[in-house]
């Protein structure tokens, strides 16, 4: 019998009081509770607690992200293998570790030796029988010097249980951070205490895979000779980062930062002869021989300029300048090293060392390639910083080029014998630079057949104060038909060779919001003010340009674009703001930086067709020659190099529309696509291990790209910036007004203390003869050599292709030139050959 | 064959090495260069750019550590007291070649403490006097001792002694100079009681200048709250004490405090007491970054160039503020940093006699040495003949300033300040317009009005004279009229409203009590009224703004105003204390209903709206001097809405006049609550957000 049935039975033979059938049914709603209590009220926790937590996380990852989020498009890099091994050489390809010194290659140039047991690579130049050490060879026991003196041993610097034998030895330095949320560790690969290093023969050179066991990677590098050249590269496949099963569990696991190659390379004791060029600025030399305020820290700075996204300035930056292209120099009088950078040049960091840096006595010169930055961590304004390392890597192969150029003892007493000096390594820069344009981007850069205006007046047009209240807040500092009679009286003065830019003639005037549509302010003459300026300048035969800003955003983002979808955003989260300096020692912030791929996908092709409706011929792009950034935008993610790449792109597209395309500062990917550069750097970084300014980057680009030189009105020592310009060949530019500059007082733009065209004519007009005479005539020509004329005095040549030369004098008292011509007191003279 | 012309340079540079580093002039100077002007600060061309660093990198003796002080003697010879080295170095002036060699170098043989009178101890003050004698504050053997300008030893200074000085009373010199009359002035380590004032055999003679006590607000309260013995046991405020001293030719002791805040400069006469900077605050409030650096500036060093311009130099920033005798800043420049001409760690600042500033850089032992560009010259000579009263010359050296850097303030001041001697005040004016200053505006004004007033009072007496004899025969026809042919008949017309609007209006000046009154119990007012009032005194409070003068705007622009702001601040008073009264008075039997309140608080507007914007349009032929009437005038026009407010208050809520009071009272504390309310509330939301932003990046991180 069922159960059921049984309490049926059961009921039927006892009846049931009252109480009990009170009970029963009370039992029987419990019951009925209990069961709805089992099934629904768990739904009724689990779906809105559900819905809740995906809510959250939706929002979270949307207000904020996470640069783990971040997919950058690795596509474009170049990615490739470890080269094959030469089998047919050592035992299976493979060489012991323990070898004494080898040779792996020899092309007729070069001879490339490699001891493995002392981690020493030779290469002999074989035109000269030069050898080149990578890394200095040890001052031992007993040596002495050219005068018979004793020398101080540093055989114990070599010894390799020592931290600096360690270092020094070491082929590779490799910056690594251990749990990635701490400050990263360079050391020299020799340093590392679980390091596992194999040597294979390959093609022309050698290859050393490296395991680092604490650090669980490996890579590889690879030395080989090519023509005149000694070649590393690091293969972006044979870098192994192992996510073993601890890592997995917790992401704070080892990272790879930087790699360095040869960083000892043509490095120098103190005392000896000879300099390192670098392109910072227009050019800086380090000199071996000149006792200098110890400094313990390295020189380093990314190749192109800081990277807003990752680099923090906390005050204006006024003793830099940035670095314009991937070489430097080694010059001694007998030889030069040019170290070039083929691949990975966007991620790239020179560095000096000087003696004491590392406690090694050596001038050492280098360049690190960047595959994670760090950045600053920051959970609200004004908390406590976290210096941080990006998740991905930046960059794919990293190549970098050395070519040895040696030649027989050099003797100063020998009239004939010519030394080595930055000029040789500017001219080999420059066919570097010529080559990769062509291989990289495809361009050949012509020579320049005609000249170009020698002076540039850069009209601005006005800026809006900042106040904020209801009255008109523009600025009109110029308008165009100021412009007309600006150019017509100095056309009666006799300027008559000019290139006028206009600056800020947007709406809202100079900081124009590059969101919003571009169109021309009313208050400076409208679209057809300027569209009647155009035509009365071609009428003139002048050239007029107008200046663009493109990724500024200058205030908040308008006109559909927000943050989340134009605004560069920081792997921190924040998004990157843009500061302006103020010029009185502190920055300003004042809106943002606008995503590269923003501008490309919504704006690019507006702003094209804006600029040609209104008659522009030439234009000139902000940002491209001097700005590059990573951008962490999860919907814009772009890499400092794929930000170059897009800038390129953008050129080529500038030039397909105008027939004259000008750049600011003079990047040299954007330098290839460029007419002109605006506002060349004429001075180098203020930095104690620079002892000369030289025109390096001038000496390349010269002939090649017309350049100007920044307003020399805005220079501290305009007299001292014409002559510079002089001497460095570059073309002037001046920045005016037509109203009284204090009208500026309330606005942004502080930086013009004299600018009113009635105040700075006669300035102008001078200028343009010295220009017209000692700079236009050679601006199709090459800079043949740049030398100072004696030690202590400001007196410099240029020599040009032409046979002219050029003499500078920046000195008080006249000097008399060997011929007896004179180069008067703060003047010039130009003889021609 | 040019080339080789640069080894010849590096052979060259070898064999000529001394102890300064020669610079290649740039075009650009690596630091930030301005002026401080009233209202921020301005950048200027460099003023001061840098000649070389003295940085004893080739001397076989070895570099400075750790320097101290530098003093610079008539003949411009430098003298360094080395700190960490134990010894003073002697530097030659500069040679013609722009160098700067070793004279000498006084160290002692042994210690003090040996016996050997000479030997020094981390010395840190140095001055020297006409004769050569070197006077050194040897700090570390608690004494000053005297050498002669060969540097051998002299005599050694036994410590001050006096009744005078307390028992606890450490003696640590730090800095020492003396002064025209031969008294020796000493800076000791934390002493807050002073300046030691010495004769010249070193007898204890007086404290001289010393800091007062700068006590906070709430250090303030508490010592009129507790006497002495209740506040026994808590933190005793001490004056600041003295860093750097410095004796100028004209008899003035300059020095530098430990303090931040001011006073952190001073300008001592023999008296003892402050001039020209008597409360001056030096702090510089454009050098913090926007990353929120600490403006808390360590000014260590002060010295006084040949035309009395007053240098200070922060160690905090590396930033040398030039001073003019006037005490208005004339340049700001220079900063830390590890490039060429930037300074590290500044300790010491002097000026040559060709005025040549050289900065001690305690950091890196070197010494950096900056002369004046162009521009600096042209602004020394144009303030120097300004201050000697040679005005014409110095009018076109200013306007050469001004053609070089359009924001230079100063230049248009001193210009208008001359139009002003030469009585050309229509000329002056302008300039003071351009530059700002109403100060200066006002003076200008003065004269101005003073003849015009002079040259039209005829016509200006007459047509008042005029106006009021017209007016009185208007009113007397009128009143004529009305006698014969009685009160004109009423006409309607689109002017009726506003007539009746008007007559409300006078109602409520001439009788505010009635028309309160009924507002409440005969519904006089309207919703109308109230929303016509309070839109005339939006328009008005925003165009009085407008209309107020330059001289009365502070010189500041007109494009400054801000609408918006205005309007708010117009309408939420009325609002606010609307509000508030009516809960207040709905708990306190009030009779008067929302509408009531709110119509009789728009009510007492009235004088506002009627006096307000003539006020702001008087202040165009005010001056400075009548500022006090402005007030006076400004000041009635509040007591007189206030005293609307508190009848409205009492006549609408039927209140007893004391009652009336009280409400009143407790109205204002209730409005004071609601606006802490909104501050807290404010203040948490603001939090709130911030915990939530960092909530959710935390989250960002894990999800």
């Amino acid at each position: 019998m069922s159960d059921k049935k049984e309490k049926k039975v059961k009921a039927a033979a006892v009846p049931e009081t009252a109480e009990e059938k009170a009970a029963r049914k009370l039992q029987r709603k419990f019951d009925k509770v209990d069961k709805k209590f089992s099934w629904r009220t768990v739904l009724k926790i689990v779906i809105p607690l559900l819905i809740v937590l995906i809510v959250v996380f939706v929002l979270v990852k949307a207000a904020f992200g996470n640069d783990k989020n971040i997919k950058f498009d690795t596509s474009s890099f170049s990615k490739s293998d470890a080269a094959p091994v030469d089998k047919t050489k050592g035992i299976n390809g493979q060489l012991l570790s323990d070898a004494g010194m080898t040779i792996f290659a020899d092309n007729g140039k070069l001879r490339l030796g490699y001891s493995p047991r002392d981690d020493l690579f030779i290469i002999q130049d074989l035109s000269t029988g030069r050898v080149f050490r990578s890394y200095p060879e040890p001052i031992y026991d007993g040596a002495v010097d050219e005068n018979g003196n004793e020398l101080a041993s540093d055989l114990s610097l070599y010894r390799k249980s020592s931290e600096t034998g360690q270092i020094l030895t070491s082929p590779v330095f490799i910056e690594y951070t251990k749990s990635g949320l701490e400050g990263g560790f360079t050391k020299g690969i020799n340093q590392m205490t679980e390091l596992t290093k194999t040597v294979y023969f390959i093609d022309n050179g050698v290859q050393l895979v490296y395991d680092v066991g604490d650090l669980d990677l490996s890579f590889t590098v690879e030395i080989t000779i090519e023509d005149n050249a000694l070649v590393y590269k690091i293969p972006f496949n044979a870098i192994d980062e192992r996510e073993t099963l601890e890592w997995e569990e917790d992401d704070r696991r080892p990272f790879l930062c930087a790699l360095s190659v040869l960083p000892y390379l043509g490095a120098h004791r103190d005392g000896e002869t000879g300099y390192f060029v670098s392109p910072d600025g227009s050019g800086a030399l380090t000199y071996f021989d000149v006792a200098r305020v110890s400094n313990y820290n390295e020189y380093s700075k990314k190749i192109y300029g800081i990277d807003a996204t990752f680099d923090v300035l906390d005050s204006p930056d006024y003793s830099n300048e940035k670095l314009t292209m991937g070489a430097y120099g080694i010059v001694d009088n007998e030889y030069m090293l040019t170290s070039f950078i083929d691949t990975g040049e966007t991620n790239a960091e020179l560095k000096i060392g000087n003696p004491g840096v590392r406690s090694l006595p050596f001038y050492s010169i280098y360049f690190e390639f960047t595959y994670r930055y760090f950045y600053r961590r920051q959970m609200n304004k004004g908390g406590v910083q976290y210096e941080m390392v990006i998740k991905h890597q930046q960059i794919g192969d990293a190549v970098q080029k050395t070519y040895f150029d040696s030649k027989p003892e050099f003797a100063a007493e020998n009239e004939d014998d010519t030394a080595f000096t930055y000029v040789d390594v500017a001219l080999k820069t420059r066919d570097l630079l010529l080559k990769k344009w062509e291989t990289q981007w495809g361009v050949q850069k012509a020579v320049l057949t005609e000249g170009e205006s020698p002076m540039n007046i850069r009209f601005f047009m006005g800026a809006e104060t900042y106040s904020g209240g209801v009255l008109n807040q523009m600025k009109v500092m110029t308008t165009f038909s100021d412009v007309k009679s600006i150019g017509e009286e100095l056309e009666e003065s006799g300027v008559t060779d000019l290139r006028l830019t206009l600056v800020g003639w947007m709406n809202h005037g100079y900081y124009w919001n590059s969101t919003k549509k571009n169109s021309v302010d009313s208050d400076f003459g409208g679209k057809k003010g300027l569209k009647s300026l155009n035509s009365w300048a071609r009428q003139k035969d002048l050239t007029l340009a107008l200046d663009n800003n493109l990724l500024y955003i200058y205030g908040n983002p308008a006109s559909g674009a927000t943050l989340r979808t134009a605004v560069v955003k920081k792997p921190s989260t924040f998004y990157l703001d843009y500061y302006m300096n103020m010029t009185y020692g502190r920055l300003m912030r004042y809106g943002y930086y606008m995503s590269p791929k923003y501008f490309n996908n919504k704006l690019i092709n507006k702003q094209i067709k804006n600029l040609k409706s209104y008659g522009a011929t030439e234009v000139v792009l902000q940002q491209l020659g001097d700005t590059l950034y990573t951008d962490y935008n999860e919907k814009n993610a772009l890499t400092r190099s794929q930000s170059q790449s897009m800038y390129v792109e953008w050129l080529k597209k500038y030039k397909e529309n105008f027939e004259h395309v000008s750049v600011y500062y003079g990047n040299d990917y954007a330098v290839a696509f460029a007419d002109t550069v605006d506002e060349i750097p004429m001075n180098k970084s203020s930095r104690i291990i620079f002892d000369e300014q030289v025109p390096f980057v001038q000496i390349v680009y010269h002939g090649y790209v017309e350049y100007y030189t920044s307003p020399i009105n805005m220079q501290d020592r305009p007299d001292y910036a014409l002559l510079k310009a002089i001497e460095y060949g570059a073309n002037v530019s001046y920045e005016v007004t037509e109203n009284e500059i204090n009208l500026l007082m309330y606005t942004r733009y502080k930086f013009l203390y004299k600018g009113q065209f009635s105040l700075l004519k006669d300035e102008m007009v001078e200028s343009y003869k010295a220009v017209t005479e000692a700079v236009k005539p050679f601006s199709t020509q090459f800079i043949t050599n740049h030398y100072r004329l004696q030690a202590y005095t400001e007196v410099f040549c240029t020599e040009y292709s032409g046979g002219a030369r050029v003499y500078v004098n920046y000195t008080d008292s006249d000097y008399t030139l060997p011929g007896g011509s004179v180069v008067k007191a703060m003047s010039y003279l130009v003889v021609n050959g | 064959m040019k080339r080789k012309l640069l080894k010849l340079l590096i052979l060259t540079m070898l064999a000529s090495l001394v102890l300064s580093c020669g610079f290649t002039a740039d075009a650009k100077e690596p630091y930030a260069s301005y002026y401080l002007g009233d209202n921020g600060a301005y950048s200027i061309p460099a003023p001061y750019e840098v000649v070389t660093v003295i940085d004893f990198k080739t001397t076989e003796e070895g570099r400075l550590a750790s320097p101290e002080d530098i003093f610079i003697d008539d003949n411009d010879v430098i003298y360094v007291a080395d700190t960490a080295n134990d010894r003073i170095v002697i530097i030659n002036p500069m040679d013609e070649n722009g160098n700067y060699t070793l004279k000498n170098i006084i160290k002692g043989d042994a210690t003090y403490a040996s016996g050997d009178m000479s030997g020094l101890k981390t010395p840190k003050g140095i001055y020297v006097d006409a004769d050569g004698t070197i006077l050194v504050a040897d700090t570390g053997n608690n004494r000053l001792v005297e050498f002669t300008k060969y540097g051998y030893f002299k005599y050694s200074y036994a410590p001050p002694s006096s009744s005078i000085l307390s028992s606890e009373f450490n003696y640590m010199p730090l800095k020492v100079t003396k002064d025209t009359r031969g008294y020796i002035y000493v800076a000791n380590s934390s002493d807050s009681n002073g300046i030691l004032m010495l004769d010249g055999d070193g007898t204890f003679r007086q404290y001289f200048g010393a800091n007062k006590v700068s006590l906070t607000f709430w250090e303030s309260v508490a010592r009129l709250l507790w006497d002495r013995e209740d506040r026994l046991g808590t933190v005793v405020t001490l004056p600041y004490s003295f860093n750097n001293i410095y004796a100028s030719s004209d008899g003035y002791i300059y020095a530098t405090t430990t303090t931040a805040t001011p006073p952190q400069v001073r300008k001592i006469n023999a008296g003892g007491s402050d001039v020209v900077y008597s409360g001056y605050d030096f702090r510089d409030m454009y050098i913090s970054t926007s990353y929120g650096a600490s403006t808390a500036q360590n000014f260590c060093d002060v010295s006084v160039d040949n035309l009395n311009n007053m240098l200070i130099v922060d160690q905090q920033y590396g930033r040398i503020y030039e001073y003019d005798q006037n005490g208005i800043n004339l340049f700001a420049f220079s900063t830390n940093g590890t490039g060429y001409g930037q300074l590290s760690l500044p300790a010491g600042l002097e000026v040559d006699s060709q005025g040549r500033v050289y900065v001690l850089n305690k950091g890196s032992g070197t010494i950096t040495v900056f002369q004046t560009t162009e521009f600096a010259d042209q602004i020394h000579a144009a303030n120097e003949m300004y201050a000697r009263g040679k005005y014409q010359d110095a009018f076109p050296l200013w306007q050469t300033v001004l053609d070089r850097d359009s924001y230079y303030n100063l230049a248009l001041k001193n210009m208008g300040t001359i139009h002003m001697r030469e009585e050309e005040y229509k000329e002056a004016i302008e300039y003071f317009y351009e530059a700002e200053d109403a100060a200066l505006a006002s003076q200008a004004y003065k004269e101005i009005r003073a003849e015009f007033l002079r040259q039209n009072f005829p016509i200006i007496a007459s047509v008042l004279v005029g106006v009021v004899v017209l007016w009185i025969v208007w009113i007397s026809i009128k009143q004529a009229r009305r006698r014969k042919y009685g009160p004109p008949p009423e006409k309607k017309n689109f002017l009726t409203p506003v007539k009746d609007f008007w007559g409300r209006i006078k109602n409520v000046l001439a009788h505010p009590i009635d028309s309160f009154e009924g507002i409440r119990y005969e519904n006089k007012g309207s919703y109308a009224d109230m929303i016509i009032i309070m839109v005339l005194w939006v328009i008005i409070a925003v165009a009085s703004e407008y209309a107020v003068g330059f001289i009365y705007r502070g010189g500041t622009p007109r494009e400054f105003i801000r609408p918006m702001q205005i309007i708010l601040t117009a309408l939420l008073p009325w609002l606010v204390v609307c509000t508030v009264n009516y809960g207040v008075t709905t708990i306190m039997y009030g009779e008067g209903r929302v509408r009531d309140v709110f119509i009789g608080g728009a009510y007492c507007h009235i004088p506002l709206v009627l006096f307000s914007l003539p006020l702001a349009l008087l202040t165009n032929v005010l001056t400075n001097d009548e500022m006090s009437l402005y007030n006076l005038i400004h000041t009635l026009i509040y007591v007189w809405v206030g005293l609307l407010v508190y009848l409205c208050i009492k006549s609408i809520h039927g209140f007893h006049p004391v009652k009336a009071v009280i409400v009143t009272f407790i109205t204002l504390v209730g409005v004071a609550l609601v606006v802490l309310l909104f501050m807290i509330v404010y203040g948490l939301a603001n939090q709130l957000f911030d915990f939530i932003t960092q909530f959710g990046k935390e989250l960002s991180y894990l999800v």
